[in-house]
């Protein structure tokens, strides 16, 4: 969470702007749970009853990241994604994934410019992720 | 008994042992040891032990078994469906011109597109997840 926080505030500071998209949960305690305590703050474990089926629940448990994390979600702009949303539909951002998306040109035409993924271990490269978009903007 | 039975009781014992909260605590535990190594390092050993306990992993190398495996459960498991959510291939191409992605802001409740957020932007980066 740290490197997201310094992330979003260089973002910020580029002219970008830094958008956090709560989707599906990735371990939901009636789906498949794992309780994880990995990017929690200490002490903390990561719980969801059961995976959202409407968007209302959907922005219940983002309420809940945003009450977890606080002032560290500040530089971040948190908005919920719709249940089965064309978002989901064509990035398939499930269980997380990060995007560079180029504005620049037009606001009507919004561009993906680069996209990461799990790696081969299961984690993201979150170092390569920060390269490329300070190399792109 | 079949093996493809076989398979089918694997499957069963597995699902049961992922969701017991005897396993979840043994995640917790590993993840503060080894970071994120429970996957590799506590759901395959269980799978091996199992497919060895039940007969079905003899002379087989593990990348064969595994293979086995995966087909397996297509035919077998009605997938979770946390496993039919997870595709690495985007349906979009780097570079294509995005549709408008609506959302639901949370600071207002009033519902938004990403679009909408970037205006007057030089670009965004988005990054999608949960808390879990």
């Amino acid at each position: 969470m740290n490197g997201m926080v310094s992330l979003a505030e260089q973002v910020h500071k580029n002219g970008g702007l830094f958008i956090f998209v709560y989707i599906a949960e990735a371990h939901a305690m009636d789906e498949w749970p794992l309780m994880s305590q990995l990017a929690m703050p200490k002490g903390q474990t990561a719980i969801i009853e059961k995976q959202h089926t409407t968007t209302e629940e959907r922005c219940l448990a983002a309420e809940k990241l945003r009450k977890t994390y606080d002032h560290h979600l500040e530089p971040m702009h948190l908005v919920v994604e719709p249940i089965d949303s064309v978002f989901s539909k064509l990035l398939n951002p499930w269980p997380t994934r990060f995007y560079i998306m180029d504005s620049s040109q037009s606001n009507e035409k919004l561009k993906l410019k680069w996209t990461s993924y799990f790696e081969h271990d299961a984690s993201i490269d979150f170092q390569k992720f920060s390269d490329a978009v300070f190399s792109e903007f | 008994m079949t093996r493809s039975d076989t398979w089918k009781v694997f499957f069963n014992v597995m699902t049961k042992w992922r969701k017991d909260p005897a396993t979840l605590r043994l995640f917790q535990i590993v993840e503060q040891e080894y970071g994120k190594e429970w996957m590799s390092d506590v759901v395959a050993p269980k799978q091996k032990e199992l497919l060895k306990e039940l007969y079905l992993w003899t002379t087989q190398s593990w990348s064969e078994i595994f293979q086995e495996m995966k087909q397996m459960a297509i035919k077998h498991q009605s997938l979770p469906t946390t496993v039919t959510r997870f595709k690495v291939d985007l349906e979009v191409a780097i570079g294509d011109t995005m549709p408008e992605f609506p959302m639901v802001d949370l600071s207002s409740s009033k519902n938004t597109t990403i679009q909408q957020l970037l205006q007057k932007k030089n670009f965004g980066v988005v990054v999608a997840g949960s808390l879990t």
